[in-house]
């Protein structure tokens, strides 16, 4: 499998679990290249994105203060981060679950377990995408997440 | 823990009963007053054909007016009745069947007997009218069997129905109507209806017996549906509990080990090491919470191969603090206030103490602002009188003793909202605050606490007011040694 090359990207990751976190920073760091900036719950995260304009931001939903859901809705809120891409992360693997998670402005909506190199790959592709590409899939995942039954 | 568990249960079952019971005489009403409408009214429109071709005296013929006229109402307020039905209002709505009838039986026989005494003759309709009074009195008993809720309230109109059938049955003799041969059969004649109406009444009890019955029946089967249900509902949300648990640590486990495999050349033996002790980590998570799972299963039957001694309580708590992972308390030291008696010992197995206390160690540190202190204390008590009936113990301590040990955990947290604090110690039930939260847990701490204190013939309780910053103390009572166990 190709590594993507994330060579220029700055990848902010926000996560209340150490290891995860740590997990996530290393596996974008040494399978894609990126810049990795990390926070420790949603607080943190949001400060940190200001700081640093990331060009992707990827949120764990389970969080101390503000959850992943309500940070994604932060940023899309602000004309400022509205078009930086978001890979949300979850251990809720309902449809419910990944149907909060799009419509709360999750570009990618990531059910763990999931291995590094498929996180990476996912975060280039949200990256690349451009701004009609990155709508048109989020229409056609909305609407997988409406229609699926169950998991 | 158990009582408020079983009152909330009696709670429930005596509202199944309240409800069958209202249920039942709104019911009845609904077909009685109808019934009872038409009959008054049939009884009325009778009464008007009749009267024109009677030959009484003027004076009867005015009560006889006036009681037609009342009967009458008894029959508009029974009509009435139907609305209370209609409302769902069962008190309105029975009295609305009882009281017309009791008029109806008792004010028009005691008129002619008070006010027309004196008009009494050969053509008075006195005689005629007790008869029919006296079936009166006995559906007047039944009404009150079938719709009062209390027995008393049967017993006290069967009495009342005595007095009135022995003081009516003894007017009308005495009229002039009645003659003598009537008069000579007066006893038998006044009390056959005095044990008739008993008789009625018995089988009204008996009956009220056997509907009581199943009632309970009916009871226990909706409580047990309802522990059924909730059961249900607990393993759902065990289900997706767990299935959310293991998924951020097999995550890391998995991660880093794939991670590892894919950059191995690259690494730093720091980043190597670092890697692997993050990937062992998740698994020791992973593995602590299927041991637990399967310590929640087979806790139960474990009961009968407890081996106790004499646990030095200081010891216990010194060991169960080594246990309590750092992880639970965000890695920051906390205050931990001990006054343990010295020397205080307990008859128990050293393991389950231990693991009793880690669990309740942990929670301290788990649902508790960092810095703030946690304390254990531990005194002796007197075993209240429904400790649970030891086990194991029990050949070996007989008689039960009159003393435990108690064992305090507090600490200053959120606290438990008293009404959630019953639950605590079932399986994989977790504070909805806490299933919010990002405090990993499983559900299954304190009912492995509780399980384990049962093994060893103690108890678990909780105390909270359920106030932020004043926290939650939880009591482990468990047995002294034989000796000092009294």
């Amino acid at each position: 499998m190709s590594t993507p090359s994330g060579r220029g990207y700055t990848v902010l990751v926000v996560d209340d679990n150490p290891d995860l976190l740590a997990l996530v920073g290393e596996s974008l760091r040494k399978l894609g290249r990126f810049t990795v900036v990390t926070a420790q719950d949603g607080i943190q995260g949001l400060q940190r994105y200001f700081e640093v304009r990331p060009d992707c931001v990827v949120i764990d939903v389970k969080m101390p203060g503000l959850d992943g859901y309500q940070l994604a809705r932060a940023l899309r809120g602000d004309p400022a981060s509205r078009a930086t891409p978001l890979v949300i992360l979850s251990a809720l693997a309902q449809e419910r679950d990944r149907l909060a998670g799009l419509l709360s402005g999750g570009d990618e909506y990531l059910v763990k377990p999931v291995g590094p190199l498929d996180l990476v790959h996912t975060v280039t592709r949200v990256i690349e995408r451009g701004e009609e590409e990155r709508r048109r899939h989020l229409l056609t995942l909305l609407d997988d997440a409406a229609t699926d039954p169950g998991e | 823990m158990d009582a408020p568990v079983s009152s909330a249960v009696a709670a429930s079952e005596r509202a199944v009963y309240r409800d069958y019971e209202r249920n039942r005489r709104l019911q009845l009403a609904r077909i009685l007053l109808p019934v009872l409408a038409l009959v008054q009214f049939a009884v009325v429109v009778v009464s008007v054909l009749f009267l024109p071709g009677a030959r009484f005296s003027p004076m009867v013929q005015r009560i006889f007016i006036f009681n037609t006229a009342l009967v009458g109402v008894d029959a508009a307020l029974h009509a009435l009745g139907m609305r209370f039905v209609r409302r769902g209002r069962v008190t309105p709505a029975t009295l609305s069947v009882i009281i017309p009838v009791g008029v109806t039986v008792v004010l028009p026989i005691l008129i002619y007997d008070l006010a027309g005494q004196e008009a009494f003759g050969a053509t008075s309709p006195i005689l005629s009218i007790t008869l029919g009074e006296m079936t009166g009195t006995f559906v007047l008993i039944v009404l009150a069997g079938l719709l009062a809720t209390d027995r008393r309230v049967l017993v006290g109109t069967t009495l009342l129905m005595n007095v009135f059938a022995v003081f009516i049955l003894t007017s009308a003799l005495q009229s002039p109507g009645a003659g003598s041969a009537l008069r000579e059969q007066a006893v038998l004649l006044v009390s056959f209806p005095v044990f008739v109406q008993w008789a009625v009444a018995g089988l009204l009890f008996a009956a009220a017996g056997t509907s009581l019955r199943t009632l309970r029946e009916l009871g226990d089967v909706r409580v047990a549906y309802e522990r059924a249900r909730q059961l249900d509902q607990l393993k759902d949300q065990f289900i997706s509990h767990v299935n959310h648990e293991l998924r951020s640590p097999v995550m890391a486990l998995q991660g880093h080990v794939e991670l590892l495999l894919l950059t191995q050349d690259g690494l730093t033996p720091d980043e190597r090491r670092a890697y692997l002790e993050r990937a062992k980590r998740a698994g020791d998570d992973l593995v602590a919470l299927v041991t637990s799972i399967l310590a929640a299963r087979t806790i139960g039957q474990e009961a009968e191969t407890v081996a106790p001694e004499a646990v030095a309580v200081a010891d216990a708590l010194t060991s169960a603090l080594l246990l309590v992972d750092p992880r639970d308390g965000r890695q920051v030291e906390r205050e931990l206030r001990v006054s343990i008696p010295a020397g205080m010992e307990v008859w128990a197995e050293p393991v389950r103490v231990r693991q009793i206390l880690t669990n309740l160690l942990s929670n301290a540190v788990k649902y508790s602002p960092p810095g703030t202190p946690v304390e254990v204390s531990a005194r002796i008590v007197a075993a209240a009188p429904d400790e649970p009936r030891r086990r194991m113990l029990a050949k070996r301590t007989a008689p039960q003793p009159r003393q435990m040990a108690e064992i305090a955990v507090r600490d200053y947290g959120a606290g438990i909202p008293p009404d959630q604090a019953p639950l605590l110690f079932n399986r994989f039930v977790r504070l909805p605050r806490d299933l919010a939260s990002n405090v990993p847990g499983n559900g299954l701490g304190l009912y492995l606490c509780r399980a384990l204190a049962d093994t060893l013939g103690g108890s678990i309780t909780v105390e909270s007011q359920g106030i932020v910053g004043e926290g939650a103390t939880f009591y482990l009572r468990l047995p002294l040694p034989p000796q000092t166990g009294g």
